[in-house]
């Protein structure tokens, strides 16, 4: 079934965009908001921001890099990702809240959450991805990662001391090394 | 069809491994296949999350500098009041004005220091015997000890001068030891070769006149920068202020 886009969806274009207009908009509505949050649960200004920041490179890059489509409105969905990137960073510094996340957001709805948490399964996959690729051969994340940065293939053949045909059969080989080790460290899991 | 030959043949196709006859083959097969097509997914969705870890694009870093320019307007304490006399409150304007002249003087080194691109050495791999020195150098590069960098970096240089990458972190090396003309001698070769590093090598050159505080030489080199290059825009922004 074709998702439901919200009308929201335009701040994330905005973002991918890196259009000023409505980047500027997100901070006015927003930023405010957060600011007191995080302040009155024992952060400072600057974690505010750094927070914000976070927050919203990371809807940044799924929009960008994952067609990030939003079915809720933005403004709950950017303050709800901040408030939880806010209550992970005061565990892991030992800091206790003042307020309970879950009680002060009544008034979200579910489609909010689901989104939300999205971004941190998101966040979750990135890290197991990775980790594969870790185990990859030298040489083949190398491969991986110069035949990712968009440059001509030619290029990157070049760069890498390698024939053309040799790169694109090595990348095909390194990929599938890479999503056979994906599936079964999932099948662990 | 083994799972294994599916993956291999999803990354052969969707890396421009497989000649035409091959493709539409394959194709056929795709539009049948739940499993290809649930395999295909999920080939897309690692390497578009690998991709945005390991291989950003240029233009995520100037998103992130806007917000970082939007914090400094929205996050930081509200401006205190303070009440001067008319003598103190001249001086503070003169001052100001003063440390504008300084920060904003297109003489000064904050040129280079603001438009360096590079600062980071990135070896992707953990090899061993030459490259292992190169992960080395890579650590000292990146902790500012040019001259560190440079004593390994110069040997792979003088052995495998067609290595580009070694090239480029070499030259910018040298240029940050205040060798510049050593280092465009190694950035211009680049240039002159076809190279993914040719025209940040291009803007390096550019760059070392422009720590040399010779203006008219390093916007020769900057505008040789082609409009499609990623370097472009800064380029473009460092020739306005050194005209």
């Amino acid at each position: 079934m074709a998702k439901n886009i919200h009308a929201d969806q335009r701040f994330i274009v905005g973002l991918v965009n890196n259009d000023a207009v409505i980047i500027n908009d997100i901070y006015k509505r927003c930023a405010h908001k957060i600011k007191s949050w995080i302040t009155f649960n024992n952060g400072s200004e600057d974690d505010a921001a750094d927070i914000f920041q976070e927050s919203l490179m990371d809807i940044y890059r799924q929009g960008k890099y994952k067609s990030l489509e939003l079915t809720c409105p933005f403004e709950p969905y950017l303050l709800l990702v901040c408030k939880r990137k806010w209550l992970n960073q005061i565990k892991k510094r030992s800091i206790l809240p003042v307020t309970n996340l879950e009680e002060d957001l009544l008034a979200i709805g579910e489609d909010t959450f689901a989104q939300a948490d999205e971004l941190e399964n998101q966040a979750r996959q990135s890290d197991l991805f990775y980790s594969a690729f870790e185990k990859l051969g030298a040489r083949c994340q190398e491969i991986i990662s110069w035949s990712m940065k968009g440059e001509a293939q030619e290029k990157v053949a070049e760069a890498l001391g390698v024939t053309y045909g040799y790169l694109r059969k090595k990348k095909s080989e390194c990929m599938a090394t890479l999503i056979k080790m994906v599936q079964s460290i999932k099948t662990e899991e | 069809m083994t799972n294994e030959d599916k993956i291999i043949d999803v990354a052969r196709y969707l890396e421009g491994d497989m000649e035409a006859g091959e493709l539409q083959a394959f194709e056929g097969l795709l539009k049948q296949d739940p499993e290809l097509q649930k395999l295909l997914t999920e080939y897309q969705d690692i390497h578009q999350t690998l991709k945005m870890r390991i291989a950003a694009d240029p233009a995520d870093k100037a998103v992130e500098n806007r917000l970082k320019e939007l914090n400094g307007q929205y996050f930081t304490a509200e401006a205190k009041t303070v009440v001067l006399n008319s003598y103190l409150k001249w001086i503070s304007i003169a001052a100001v004005l003063l440390i504008g002249l300084f920060v904003w003087a297109p003489w000064s080194g904050g040129l280079y220091e603001k438009y360096a691109i590079s600062r980071q050495m990135s070896v992707a791999e953990r090899g061993t015997g030459a490259e292992e020195k190169i992960e080395d150098a890579a650590a000292l590069y990146n902790a500012g000890d040019f001259s560190a960098a440079i004593k390994i970096l110069a040997p792979v240089y003088q052995s495998n001068p067609e290595r580009a990458m070694v090239a480029y972190y070499y030259g910018i090396a040298l240029m940050e030891s205040g060798q510049e003309k050593e280092a465009r001698k190694v950035l211009l070769k680049l240039y002159e070769g076809t190279s993914v590093f040719k025209y940040d090598a291009l803007y390096n050159v550019g760059l070392s006149y422009v720590k040399e505080k010779n203006p008219k030489e390093a916007l020769v080199w900057l505008s040789k920068i082609p409009s499609a290059d990623p370097n472009y825009e800064q380029a473009k922004e460092l020739m306005e202020k050194l005209k």
